[in-house]
């Protein structure tokens, strides 16, 4: 029986590396942020990451945020300063865009989002490194509020088109016709399903050991 | 009847009842005065209730005045700390001031709803209440007015890179509220309304937010963008930075890196703290301190040195910072030379190498080149073909081998083109004019046919010329010292022959068709005539050149000491050209009646000796060694004259104004020409070759300089980005307006007060006061090589980008090629710099009037920084960082063959920042 235990663990265990990889968090009193990114074929790297991207060039990164007291609102942003780098293909937000978690903001909740993205294909930001930073604030009241900030990659952006660049419509281009910001009120469905297996896998070694 | 009258007595009245109305007139009159006197008495008593009640209206509107100003702070102070910037919900100062206006109307609610209702203010007669409108005193907070009060800002400035010297600001707010209140009568537990009014109260919050926003808003603009001053002066700085690195680099080969980004970025933190100094007359101390550090360990000082530096640089009131030092030094201290060792900037154009390319051509060369280790490696370069490109190629090999360029020696030929023009200058010089004139003609004998007896002449052809004979021809030109223009330089005698045909006629008997006839009979003879002639050969004119002409002294005379011809031999070449076989001489011979005609114009060659050529050669040669000496101005450097352009154009009409003092001494007129006339032909072809010469050099001098200014401007054009949002013009101007105010030595002032006036619509000064003002800026010192500490993460804040346009050569101009003149190398670096501050606050010093309850008061802030801002559940904006960016473009000017310009490293087309590659 123990052993059994042992292995549900070791089970749980390796989901939880495989589904989130040590990072090096952004934490402040209110909460913590971690940071992964990856390029299309590549495995999640822990902010902050320094890859070569090419013009054009696909990557994806992930945040996760960890709420430590109750809130109001988290506030989430991509920003970057200079000449523009990077876009947004699809995710919750663009860059630059606030992103708003008014529901999930609760002590110990967390919740996890995903940002398809690229590297402009015709950014003159070019033969140089450009970073791409994360900024959250979490808001307790109108005058209360920490805030936790740090480059998720600093690429170095290659001059030349990336091989397998389409030019699919970016979310920045499409956001420009309806520019609210964007408000967070579900975990996300990946967290869902981590969130059932993991509870399935307690309950079904809960039962097995009052067996 | 008049006695009558008086003395009636019907209407006697008595004295009793005189005296009744006497006392009842009295009676009223006292009654009246005394009521009199009681209204006089009860508007005395009014009156002192009303100033009771005025009293206390002042009471209450000093008190409110003195709450809404203390609200008014409050809100400021919080805005100040978290101002919104950016807002989906209007404009930001719509919604700054809807937030002043909310947290107003929020504590003045509180006060005056705990201060002014239940009669709890009174003086004990009387109450003044608010009158509540659903349980508020403000009811909405737009009642609530704000209007700024502008004042006069005096501070130190710089011309171009520093903010006006004066301009006026809105620096307070003036708030005005409506209220609603009712004075009341105190009656021992009792109260009666006395009356209701609608007050305004008015305030000026003791707060400078609005300066210090404003301050804010331009200090971003100071720094952001194309022509703003922190361009102005990142863009002359620069530039002398790399004029004087581009010398060391030409000089001595190195640095080999003309442009680095390390003193790029003290160049930006200077200037943005210069601009801070200039603009709020203060500076963020710890940004000083760790600009002096950053400068002393880039300069490369020994640890003790820096220190003591430092420590010396710092005292005082103000930082020098020394351009010179960051160019100079730099390039010295890259070079491993003394950091104070003088560097000279001149681009020593001059005119040799124009004067040079008359004469010779490149034909190789033979570049050295050296090795950090000393090891020296030649390399012959043939210049064929496209010396450019072969010129590139081998430095960029031979730095690929840590081989750099050192010096060149070249290898001349005579450039034959210039040999061609001399001989054909020679040649025109050896010819004269020469005319042959009909001088007489007369019949010596006619002969005519016989047809025997009884013809009738019936006419005759014309003479026709059937044989020229030449009879005599003799030299008759003019002694020595008469020959002038249209002098007979030889006569011709010739005897032409001519027959013509003559026909006569008689009648004769004749039997036709057995008939005898009279037949007109006809007979044709010859008739033979001889005609002299008598031909002249004119010389018209001689030794033409340009407008110059018959002026050789003794012309047609062999010069023995010159060894000259002096075109004697020309009388016999134009004979021999036309003799008398020569149809056209023939015709002007064979012509009737041509007495006077002139004809057979030619333009003879006569023969030069070989020594002219070598003379004229020689010549050459001597003035070239002449305009070897002409040197620039040494005042015109490229320091002076930061423009290219107008460095360029300075620099010709310098060397042209010395080259044409020099002009007679280059010709030597008298030497060929002593006195009215010169020597010989011979002699005046050397003269005119020199001075063909010196016209020569004025030309490919103009021309060329005129090219390189095109060539410049052309390529400051294409090395703009097009994004980069200016001109070449742009460039130009902003470096011959600002040069001066950065050249040497400039100031960052640590911290000093400001002084703000307060003038009525007529100009008349109302008050004075003074401001002091702190900065504290994240990061301190913004570094493009490592990561800025903020929290528990770290940021990147700025990046540099630094594209070395025309790669380790340089762009020669003009390009060399054996015929075209090298005069300067040029290189240029595109800069491209985007950052931000993650925090950037100012702090009123001088204002106390914010109440802390630990310290007494603290100061009025404004912050800039990432903050989202929010008012209960709803998102009012965010505030944002102070971020810059813009393009510029910086020069390097050298002069040619020595190490050539540019970046000699692997990322010269594109040094963007190094520490952004190390994580």
């Amino acid at each position: 029986m123990i052993r059994k235990s042992k292995i549900v663990l070791f089970i749980i265990l390796s989901i939880n590396i495989l589904v989130t990889p040590l990072t090096q968090a952004g934490g402040c009193a209110y909460g913590s942020v971690q940071a992964w990114f990856r390029t299309t074929e590549g495995v999640w790297v822990n902010a902050t990451a320094h890859p070569s991207l090419h013009r054009g060039e696909s990557f994806e990164i992930k945040v996760r945020v960890n709420i430590a007291t109750d809130l109001r609102v988290v506030y989430l942003k991509l920003h970057e300063f200079g000449t523009p780098v990077y876009e947004v293909i699809t995710g919750p937000s663009t860059m630059e865009q606030f992103l708003e978690n008014w529901e999930l903001t609760m002590s110990n909740q967390s919740w996890t989002s995903v940002w398809n993205m690229r590297v402009k294909a015709n950014t003159s930001w070019v033969n140089g490194s450009s970073p791409l930073e994360l900024y959250v604030q979490f808001t307790k009241n109108d005058y209360d509020d920490a805030s936790v900030m740090f480059d998720i990659l600093n690429a170095f952006i290659v001059d030349s088109l990336w091989e397998n660049y389409s030019p699919k419509p970016n979310l920045d281009d499409v956001s420009l016709k309806n520019r609210d910001t964007p408000r967070l009120s579900n975990p996300s469905f990946i967290g869902v399903v981590i969130v059932v297996f993991l509870s399935g896998v307690l309950l079904w070694s809960k039962r097995k050991k009052e067996k | 009847m008049k006695q009558r009258i008086i003395s009636d007595q019907h209407a006697r009245i008595p004295f009793s009842l005189i005296g009744v109305f006497l006392l009842l007139g009295s009676s009223v009159t006292a009654v009246y005065i005394s009521r009199l006197e009681l209204e006089k008495s009860k508007e005395i008593a009014r009156s002192l209730d009303v100033n009771e009640i005025e009293d206390l209206l002042y009471s209450f509107e000093a008190d409110l005045t003195n709450a809404l100003n203390l609200a008014g702070l409050k809100a400021l102070k919080e805005i100040g700390k978290h101002p919104v910037i950016q807002s989906s919900l209007g404009t930001s100062g719509q919604i700054n001031q809807y937030r002043l206006k909310a947290i107003i109307k929020e504590e003045l609610n509180i006060y005056l709803t705990g201060h002014f209702l239940y009669n709890i203010f009174s003086d004990g007669q009387y109450a003044i209440n608010i009158l509540l409108e659903n349980e508020t005193a403000i009811l909405s907070s737009k009642n609530i007015s704000v209007e700024p009060l502008v004042m006069r800002l005096q501070r130190y400035s710089i011309p171009s890179i520093g903010p006006l010297q004066t301009q006026n600001y809105s620096t307070y707010l003036v708030v005005s509220i409506p209220l609603h209140i009712e004075i009341r009568q105190l009656k021992q537990h009792d109260w009666v309304p006395l009356t209701t009014r609608t007050i305004v109260v008015s305030s000026i919050l003791t707060s400078r937010y609005p300066l210090l926003e404003c301050l804010m808003n331009e200090y971003n603009t100071s720094i952001n963008s194309t022509f703003s001053p922190f361009w102005a002066y990142t863009t002359v700085l620069s530039n002398i930075y790399s004029l004087y690195r581009g010398f060391k680099h030409f000089r001595m080969g190195r640095p080999l890196n003309v442009m680095d980004n390390r003193h790029l970025s003290l160049i930006l933190n200077s200037g943005l703290l210069l601009e801070q100094g200039l603009l709020f007359g203060s500076v963020d101390p710890l940004g000083l301190v760790d600009l002096a550090r950053e400068i002393h360990q880039t300069m490369r000082q020994l640890p003790s040195d820096r220190l003591t530096t430092f420590n010396e640089e710092m005292e005082g009131e103000e930082y020098p910072f020394e351009a010179e030092n960051l160019s100079k030094g730099s390039a010295n201290a890259d070079a491993g030379s003394p950091v104070n060792e003088t560097i000279t900037i001149s681009p020593s154009i001059n005119l040799s190498d124009i004067a040079e390319r008359i004469l010779y051509t490149i034909s190789s060369a033979i570049f050295h080149f050296e090795n950090e280790d000393g090891d020296v490696h030649n390399e012959i370069l043939q210049f064929e073909g496209d010396v450019q490109a072969k010129v590139n190629e081998l430095v960029q090999h031979q730095a690929n081998q840590s081989f750099y360029l050192t010096s060149l020696t070249k290898h001349l030929s005579t450039n034959t083109t210039t040999q061609d023009r001399l001989k054909t200058l020679i040649s025109d010089l050896y010819h004269d004019t020469m005319s042959t004139m009909v001088q007489d003609r007369f019949v010596v004998s006619e002969l005519w046919g016989d047809p025997g007896e009884d013809w009738i002449d019936g006419g005759n052809t014309a003479w026709a010329p059937t044989s020229i004979f030449m009879i005599s021809s003799q030299e008759i030109k003019p002694q020595k010292g008469h020959v002038i223009p249209g002098c007979a330089v030889n006569e011709e005698s010739y005897n032409v022959s001519y027959e013509r045909n003559h026909s006569w006629w008689r009648m004769e008997e004749q039997l036709v068709n057995e008939t005898i006839m009279s037949v007109k009979v006809w007979n044709n003879t010859s008739d033979l005539q001889i005609e002299t002639v008598q031909l002249q050969t004119i010389l018209d004119h001689w030794a033409l050149n340009q407008d110059t002409q018959d002026d050789i002294v003794d012309v047609l005379y062999l010069n023995t000491t010159l060894d000259d011809l002096n075109l004697e031999d020309t009388i016999n070449t134009y004979l021999l050209s036309y003799n008398e076989s020569n149809s056209e001489k023939q015709g002007l011979i064979t012509t009737r009646n041509n007495t006077g005609t002139v004809g057979l114009i030619s333009l003879v060659p006569g023969v030069s000796p070989l020594w002219v050529l070598d003379e004229a050669w020689s010549g050459l040669e001597e003035i070239f060694e002449s305009v070897q000496h002409i040197t620039l101005e040494p005042g015109i450097t490229a320091e002076q004259y930061p423009n290219p352009v107008q460095l360029i154009d300075t620099a010709k009409n310098d060397l042209l104004t010395k080259f044409n003092q020099n002009i007679s001494k280059y010709l030597q007129f008298p030497k060929y020409h002593p006195g009215a006339l010169f020597l010989s032909v011979g002699k005046k072809a050397v003269y005119c070759i020199r001075d063909w010469y010196i016209e020569r050099i004025q030309n490919t001098t103009e021309t060329t300089f005129s090219e390189i200014s095109e060539q410049m401007t052309q390529s400051l054009e294409a090395a703009i980005p097009t994004s980069a949002g200016f001109t070449t013009q742009n460039i130009t101007e902003v470096l011959e307006d600002t040069s001066d105010a950065i050249k040497n030595q400039f100031t960052i002032p640590f911290g000093y007060d400001l002084n703000l006036s307060r003038y009525n619509q007529q100009g008349v000064l109302l008050w004075n006061e003074s401001i002091r003002l702190a900065v504290d800026q994240v990061p301190n010192y913004l570094d493009p090589f490592q990561k800025t500490p903020w929290g528990n993460e770290e940021l990147w804040t700025i990046k540099i980008r630094n594209r070395c346009f025309f790669g380790p050569t340089g762009l020669p101009i003009l390009p060399p090629s054996p015929i075209t003149v090298w005069m300067l190398t040029l290189n240029l670096w595109v800069i491209d710099v985007q950052g931000e501050y993650l925090q950037f606050k100012i702090i009123d010093t001088s204002d106390e009037t914010i109440f802390n309850p630990l310290l007494g008061h603290e100061p009025q802030t404004y912050v800039r920084e990432l903050k989202v801002i929010t008012a209960g559940n709803v998102t009012l904006g965010q505030n944002t960082r102070l971020s810059f960016g813009f393009t510029t473009v910086a020069f390097g000017l050298v002069p040619p063959w020595g190490m050539m310009l540019g970046d000699i490293q692997d990322n010269w087309f594109d040094e963007h920042t190094s520490g952004f590659d190390e994580g």
